[in-house]
């Protein structure tokens, strides 16, 4: 070793004996008999213990810095015979039993993650992967996005106030009614204006919806995903649900498109996953073996328009599911009624 | 839109060697979703859901019609059963004149059968409304409920002597507002104006057409005479009326979807036989048809390329049309273009070739098709993404036991401030506000967990929605939290860690907030960008915290920088201060740390009774251990200062 490299990892006199009389308190505390602790005065004060080879190199010193360190190097042996005299009486304190490993371990408390927010997380890595890009578009949003862009016709009865809340503002002439969104398909042309292509959209928020039950609360979440981009067709739409389906839900398990009908899209599905109770046999939980999970469909090349893509060279597909009900049926995870899920209950969230 | 179909009223239509099991396994997987079989063996009722776009499907013949398609796609023979109509050939003139106005009523047909005998219905008839979820009343009644689930057009009867006492006359009008009438189940309705009505030309409203007939001009037990009645009036006009007033009958829902007016003919035919081998009678009038205008013949153009593209699957040209001419849509190959004639019991729901792509992919078969995720360039990810940071918040807050909560975003009046964004329909009024803050959503979950004994820290990280003019909502992101039956020190304890592991930029400083008690808030600052508070709540002793995420982020990083290991070990030493009642321990600890070689301090014990405060302070150098001298150098310099600057002697 060269020198200067020496000296930049040898301790002086002070360090070494501030370190030791450091690590012979903490090891002392730490204790557990007295068999123990006389091992480690032995270690630090004995004949050969740490302590007594310092005190040799004192005489190595130069005299002027002799003193001063004999005088440290005195408190700290006092130190250490201190701690050692204090532990042997407080161990001497302890009752003596018969270990008993039996005994119950001391509660240790933890914190929760909401189920929702899990469920979030994990939809959101299983998209990742493909390369989704995960955003989060307004819950407050405008009639225009929601509705027009996304081709329903003026009477449909999503926009009736039966089943959209409203928020009581004047409207904007160009938008139309304000109000809160109840899917998070209103992301889908907000996407297209704001990015170009190829699209792989993941917009995941709070939804609203007049309905309140067993099975429908007024406020949830939606994960919505739009793909847009050239000679995109319905073979990519199954591959990708499938994918997420195996990925969520389990290798073994399988979906299937069914007709439907959205403003939308065109063509419209139905998505269904097997039933992972009687996995497709059918029974009490499931329709004939399988269990709906939500719509998805071509995107409407109206709502290509709006969102000014060239629907002649361009298509998309989309899907919007909830993500209660969807997390729900992946752990089996069955509430008797959905409200409970934003219920402030302790009990509840410590579940999870 | 759901519908019970029975299996063996459907099979006087559908002539198919298919099980039930089977259709309804087919017609799920290519056509409207059979929700499932109630009974079995000939009692069989097949509950069907119906997109809103298919009324066509609203019934025997338009189930029959789809599935004689779908069926053989599978293998087995299907064929569709035509019904028998019998042309009417009277020739006298219809006595009742009707008055119709084009622009709210599309068609009428109308036909008198004279000398009816009101009876029960025969009990197959009786017994097949039942399995649909009709009352059987009696043979006048049940045979347009019988022709509405057999043809999906609603069709109505009318006492004809009713109507001659009335004035002989129906006139399609609009009803004024204020209007009255009184449906045939007794219930008397005030009209809003605009409804359509028919009127006897006296102010009398006779009858709801596609909705409800009216008590004046119903059958019962005393009818001679019937007319026979159908009207396809403008669907939009029909769901305004029939939402509005809450009659939501069989005939509202399906009028409401646009009937096929072609297939009114049918209907008013299939009837008018049915009448006269039920209740006797004689054809007493010729068939009034009032048509004003024909629906055009609807064409939509598409290319082999196109189909082939969204499908994702070669399919050949013959295949293509096969379908398509299977389902009633005549098409016709051009070179590589398709022509196809739009029936009319489709016309309403196809426009595009987008539709006539589905048409192919659904008979074609969506589980016939492969699965595989598209190809293709990735998309740019966001330049700003704010969910690392979010799930950042959260873990860290977890792992000090914090338990997370999700509060709804509406809230009560009480709860929201001034100028909060209200909702003009809302569920309730505990829910009539969009929350401005996350403070009194946090403090009712507490009251809501008053059986609660143990000390617990609630957490939510949510949006709050601020007005601005002319514009949507800004939805600011806060994370807030209280700390329930659980000390000052520890709860902040918390957060500064949090801060700490975010490697905040942030200052505390002392300054009161009305929702905290006077002289306990402490603000989270950078410079002058407000970024959080934590404080004791007014009310309670809990203490409440919040930030705003997206100013959090901007003073934070969350990626780490090596430090360098010291190589010199500290010296550690405790200082015990007395600190008079007007000092504050933040001040203190300041100047404790001022030297440049203090490199901690922490607050280790606290004797309340004679307010001694005891330090831990860690001395360290950079490349060398500090000696006595120096620490004593130092030491003697804060003591200084504290002296002169707070006032204070050490113990």
């Amino acid at each position: 070793m060269q020198t200067s490299e020496r000296r930049f990892f040898c301790w002086n006199m002070n360090d070494k004996i501030q370190n030791t009389k450091n690590e012979a308190v903490g090891s002392i505390m730490r204790a557990e008999s007295a068999g123990e602790l006389e091992d480690l005065r032995v270690s630090y004060l004995g004949r050969n213990g740490r302590i007594s080879l310092l005190i040799a190199e004192l005489k190595d010193m130069a005299p002027s810095e002799r003193a001063q360190a004999g005088q440290v190097l005195n408190d700290a042996k006092q130190t250490i015979e201190k701690t050692i005299a204090e532990k042997k009486r407080s161990l001497k304190s302890e009752t003596k039993s018969k270990f008993d490993p039996t005994i119950p371990g001391t509660e240790k408390e933890i914190g929760h993650l909401h189920v929702v927010t899990q469920a979030i997380n994990v939809i959101a890595n299983v998209f990742e992967k493909i390369g989704f890009v995960r955003v989060r578009y307004p819950e407050v949003e405008w009639d225009w996005y929601a509705f027009t862009a996304l081709n329903f016709d003026k009477w449909h009865p999503a926009r009736d106030d039966w089943e959209t809340f409203f928020i009581d503002t004047k409207p904007s002439s160009k938008y139309g009614p304000m109000l809160l969104t109840p899917h998070t398909s209103s992301g889908q042309v907000r996407e297209m204006q704001r990015t170009k292509l190829p699209i792989r959209l993941l917009n995941i928020a709070k939804c609203y919806r007049r309905q309140s039950d067993v099975s429908h609360v007024p406020m949830f979440h939606q994960f919505e995903g739009l793909v847009v981009d050239e000679r995109i067709n319905i073979v990519h739409l199954k591959g990708t649900l499938d994918y997420f389906a195996k990925q969520f839900f389990g290798p073994e398990r399988k979906t299937r498109l069914r007709p439907y009908n959205f403003p939308f899209t065109e063509p419209s599905f139905e998505v269904d996953i097997t039933c992972g109770i009687c996995n497709g046999e059918g029974c009490k939980v499931c329709k004939e073996g399988w269990l709906e999970l939500g719509g998805a469909g071509m995107v409407h090349p109206n709502v290509l328009k709006y969102g000014g893509v060239d629907s002649k060279k361009y298509s998309g597909f989309a899907f919007g599911w909830g993500v209660e009900r969807t997390y729900m049926m992946k752990s089996g995870l069955s509430v008797p009624d959905i409200r409970i899920l934003y219920s402030p209950d302790i009990r509840f969230l410590k579940q999870f | 839109m759901d519908i019970l179909i029975p299996d063996n009223w459907l099979r006087e239509y559908l002539n198919t060697t298919a099980t039930c099991k089977e259709i309804s396994k087919y017609l799920s997987l290519c056509g409207p979703s059979v929700e499932k079989i109630i009974g079995k063996g000939s009692n069989a009722v097949y509950s069907i859901e119906v997109t809103t776009n298919r009324v066509d499907m609203m019934s025997i013949y338009g189930i029959a019609r789809e599935a004689s398609t779908i069926i053989p796609e599978f293998g087995k023979k299907a064929k569709l059963t035509p019904p028998k109509i019998k042309k009417i050939n009277n020739k006298t003139k219809l006595k009742i004149i009707i008055k119709n106005d084009a622009t709210l009523c599309k068609r009428i047909l109308a036909v008198k059968i004279e000398n009816v005998k009101v009876n029960k219905s025969p009990n197959k008839i009786a017994e097949r409304l039942k399995s649909v979820g009709q009352r059987s009343l009696n043979n006048l009644i049940d045979i347009t409920n019988y022709m509405m689930w057999e043809t999906g057009h609603p069709i109505h009867v009318f006492d004809y002597d009713k109507i001659i006492k009335l004035g002989g006359k129906i006139i399609v009008r609009e009803a004024k507002k204020g209007e009255r009438l009184t449906t045939l189940d007794g219930k008397t309705y005030k009209m809003h104006g605009g409804e359509v009505v028919f009127g006897n030309g006296k102010g009398v409203i006779i009858d709801l057409p596609g909705i409800m007939g009216t008590k004046n001009t119903v059958v019962d037990s005393k009818t001679q005479n019937i007319l026979l009645w159908i009207e396809s009036v403008d669907p939009v006009r029909v769901r305004k009326a029939s939402m509005s007033h809450s009659i939501r009958s069989q005939a509202a829902i399906l009028n409401e979807k646009g009937v096929d007016p072609e297939l009114g003919l049918l209907t008013v035919l299939l009837s008018a036989q049915m009448y006269l081998d039920l209740a006797g009678g004689e054809i007493a009038s010729e068939l009034v048809d009032i048509y004003p205008s024909l629906p055009k013949t609807k064409k939509i153009k598409t290319t082999h390329e196109f189909i082939e593209s969204r499908l994702g699957v070669p399919i050949n040209k013959k295949r293509v049309k096969n379908i398509l001419d299977n389902l009633g849509i005549q098409s016709i190959w051009r070179g590589n273009t398709l022509v196809s004639k739009i029936p009319s019991f489709r016309a309403n729901d196809m426009d595009i070739q987008e539709d006539i792509l589905e048409e192919v992919a659904r008979i074609y078969g969506y589980h016939n098709l492969p699965s595989q995720i598209m190809p293709g360039v990735l998309p740019e990810p966001l330049s700003e993404s704010p969910f690392a940071f979010e799930n950042k918040l959260k873990e860290t807050i977890k792992n000090m036991n914090g338990i997370e909560i999700y509060t709804y975003s509406m809230v009560p009046e009480r709860f929201a401030d001034k100028n909060a964004l209200r909702i003009s329909n809302p569920l309730g009024k505990e829910g009539e506000y969009m929350r401005t803050n996350l403070t009194h959503s946090l403090i009712n979950a507490v009251v809501q967990n008053k059986q609660e004994s143990n000390p617990y820290h609630i957490f939510e990280v949510a949006n709050v929605y601020l007005p601005r003019k002319n514009e949507l909502p800004q939805e600011k992101m806060m994370l807030a939290g209280i700390f329930c039956k659980i000390g000052y020190t520890n709860a902040k304890g918390v957060i500064e860690k949090l801060l700490k592991q975010i490697n905040s930029q942030v200052n505390e400083y002392i300054e009161d907030d009305p929702v905290f008690k006077k002289g306990t808030c402490i603000k989270f600052l950078k410079g002058k960008l407000d970024v959080g508070k934590i404080g004791i709540l007014r009310k309670t002793d809990n203490i409440y915290y919040e930030f705003d995420v997206e100013k959090l982020k901007s003073v934070s990083n969350l990626n780490k920088k090596f430090k360098p290991i010291p190589t010199h070990p500290p010296q550690i030493e405790d200082l015990t201060l007395i600190i008079p009642q007007d000092v504050l321990v933040g001040d203190v600890m300041d100047v404790l740390g001022m030297d440049k070689n203090v490199v901690e301090v922490k607050l280790v014990d606290r004797y309340k009774k004679d307010n001694s405060y005891t330090f831990r302070l860690w001395y360290q150098a950079e490349h060398k251990t500090l000696t006595d001298r120096e620490v004593e150098t130092i030491r003697n310099k804060t003591l200084h200062t504290l002296r002169m600057k707070l006032g204070i002697e050490s113990k």
